[in-house]
């Protein structure tokens, strides 16, 4: 399949459109929205969990409590889709592990990338 | 020999080169090293061979502070002491347990760990604990099947226990009564320390009864081997030259006062399911693992050593707190809910996981009860998910300590108040060892890692849940160190400025380790008994 569901985000919400991968605008970030997902985390903990712990993560990090400030993070140096955005991600989580980036929150000991998408989750459950 | 101080006439007077006072792991262990020696031996013993709950009530005492088990079913007094009814986990501790560490106030012990190592040998003979080697591959060569976590060493490793029950009273009793030259005299309880004028070197000491029987022991070398409470209580009640007690001129006796927290603290997700046979009890002759911290880590983080223990989820869910079971008066009414609740929590999880057994309600022997369980836990260790028990020292404290009440017992001896104190430094060593342990298992992609509530706020590092355990670990109160100004005994275990009178036992710790104390205090005895050989040979 050579088109994917993306999602356009702005500072007022965000559009699920299904538009090629390449495009990034100014001010808006494009994302497949396997990104909201975070993989690592869905074996093990419940939506409510991970609804809770994204909660709690944009409350510890006003900075971030927006879907494009989010996603900036989590994108900066990854432009990729599907499974390689999936892989993309995983190497992230594992650079946090190794390098000390990582978050407490409600107990859990989580790098701060999958943190960062329990955030995303967790807007993107409210803008939808 | 053997000889009943009830039986004896009152006032009888008792010669001897050596007096040990206690017959638990430490005192036994010294009389083994001393039996067809030339020297006659004298082993006091405050009860029976077997329990005798009026004897018990001597140990009674009062707590404050934090919780803590009632102080007269924390210990055994009969002969064997508490290894009557011990678990048996045995290790030793750590090069860096004996190191000073700015970060850990009051750290650092006069000896080293390699100038324990040969003793540690030699205490393995006693506790029959086989080959001393805590190597991992050399016992997974044995035992293919212990799979470890694979985790970055240099953070978090795997350190191991061994496992033997050994009960001393059971196991000396032939040894010690058939001893020629070891005299054991039960029913004696020590109730008061003379020395010379000065106090510096001891004379007698006074020894009582239930019975209601007074008698007088002499000997050239007196050691102490009651227990780290009893000891110190022994020290300070013996006030009759000196105001402040025995060996107490700096006010350290009963001070310092230790044990092991022992507390649920995590759990840990794995993504697929582990063979935790490594991690899981298995009774004696087994080797057993638990999570540890690497001394870089501990030295960068500026924490406490401590451990995490992995105990199946589906099995501690039914685990209520030890400190909550272990109520009772009488340590064996204790030991029987513990058991009981323990079985319980492991039969619930096995019909939850593989239903129930047809013939569950069988009667059988506490052998195969026993037996049954450890396969259950063995069993149960299959999983993805678990909780942690943490094992760790608890950092030096002064103010955590053993004083004297007002309360007598039925020989006139002052009752002891044990005031358990914390610091701050105990809880945040717990939460950041689960915060690197929680790393460790992400960047090896394993799972995660999620801490209890009372670890959550990482601004609190002072309130303790109501399910805080100890171990039943009594350490410190005698603690050692090379400066009478901040230690009661010296590297030798002799009490700073009296020339014959030591103390044997987890009492002169200087600091706590993770591992449980009893291999430690039997390789320090044994250390001890030594260094009194050679001071009596040079005379």
């Amino acid at each position: 399949m050579d088109r994917r569901s993306f999602v356009l985000l702005s500072a007022t919400g965000a559009v699920a459109l299904t538009i090629p991968v390449a495009c990034s605008g100014f001010g808006t970030v494009r994302y497949d929205p396997i990104l909201n997902q975070p993989q690592s985390l869905t074996s093990l903990l419940t939506p409510d969990q991970i609804s809770s712990i994204g909660k709690k993560y944009r409350e510890k990090v006003p900075k971030e409590k927006t879907v494009n400030a989010i996603a900036r993070k989590l994108l900066d140096d990854i432009s990729a889709e599907g499974d390689a955005l999936i892989a993309a991600i995983d190497k992230k989580i594992k650079k946090d592990f190794e390098t000390g980036n990582t978050a407490f929150i409600e107990g859990w000991v989580l790098s701060v990338t999958e943190a960062r998408q329990c955030a995303l989750s967790t807007l993107a459950t409210q803008n939808a | 020999m053997h000889i009943d101080a009830r039986k004896l006439p009152d006032n009888s007077v008792i010669d001897g080169d050596i007096c040990i006072v206690g017959a638990g792991a430490a005192g036994i262990s010294i009389a083994l090293d001393w039996i067809d020696s030339p020297h006659k031996v004298i082993l006091l013993e405050s009860g029976g061979f077997e329990y005798d709950h009026e004897v018990q009530k001597l140990i009674n005492g009062s707590t404050t502070g934090q919780k803590y088990f009632p102080l007269i079913s924390s210990r055994i007094a009969a002969f064997g002491g508490t290894t009557g009814h011990w678990a048996g986990m045995c290790s030793p501790m750590d090069n860096i347990d004996f190191m000073k560490r700015d970060w850990v106030p009051h750290s650092g012990w006069p000896i080293t760990r390699q100038d324990l190592d040969p003793y540690y040998e030699r205490a393995h003979e006693a506790l029959q604990l086989g080959a001393y080697n805590y190597d991992l591959a050399y016992w997974q060569e044995k035992t293919p099947d212990l799979a470890e976590f694979a985790l970055d060493k240099e953070v978090v490793y795997t350190k191991l226990w061994k496992i033997n029950g050994a009960r001393f009273g059971q196991l000396y009793k032939e040894s010690i009564e058939k001893a020629r030259n070891i005299h054991l005299y039960t029913y004696a309880t020590l109730t008061n320390i003379l020395g010379n004028e000065g106090l510096s070197e001891i004379k007698e000491v006074t020894i009582k009864n239930t019975a209601g029987k007074t008698h007088t022991v002499r000997a050239k070398h007196f050691i102490l081997a009651g227990g780290s409470i009893q000891n110190a209580r022994m020290l300070l009640a013996s006030n009759t030259q000196s105001e402040k007690g025995v060996g107490n001129d700096n006010d350290n006796v009963g001070r310092y006062f230790m044990e092991h927290l022992e507390i649920q603290s995590a759990e840990i997700w794995l993504y697929k399911p582990f063979r935790a046979k490594l991690y899981s009890y298995s009774g004696d002759g087994g080797v057993y693992g638990e999570l540890a911290i690497s001394e870089k880590a501990q030295r960068e983080h500026r924490i406490l050593n401590g451990t995490a223990g992995l105990v199946p989820l589906s099995l501690a869910k039914g685990q209520t707190p030890r400190i909550e079971l272990w109520q009772d008066d009488d340590p064996r009414k204790s030991m029987d809910r513990l058991i009981k609740n323990w079985t319980e929590a492991a039969l619930e999880a096995k019909a939850e996981l593989y239903g129930e057994d047809e013939d569950s309600t069988a009667p059988k022997t506490a052998e195969e009860e026993l037996m049954e369980l450890l396969a259950l836990f063995d069993k149960l260790s299959m999983t993805n998910s678990f909780e942690t028990q943490t094992r760790i020292e608890q950092s030096p404290n002064p103010d955590s300590r053993v004083t004297l009440g007002s309360e007598r017992d039925a020989l006139g001896m002052p009752r002891v108040n044990l005031h358990w104190k914390l610091s701050e430094i105990d809880k945040r060593s717990i939460r950041t060892i689960y915060q690197l342990i929680g790393e460790q298992m992400g960047l090896a992609g394993l799972g995660r890692v999620c801490l209890k509530e009372f670890l959550q706020d990482e601004n609190d590092n002072t309130t303790w849940p109501e399910g805080t355990n100890a171990g039943w670990h009594h350490m410190g109160t005698t603690r050692m160190s090379d400066d009478p100004k901040t230690g009661v005994v010296d590297a030798n275990c002799q009490v700073h400025g009296i020339s014959n009178l030591y103390v044997a036992g987890a009492g002169c710790f200087a600091t706590s380790a993770a591992p449980n104390p009893t291999l430690t205090l039997v390789a320090l005895s044994i250390r001890l008994s030594d260094h009194v050989k050679q001071k009596m040979n040079a005379i």
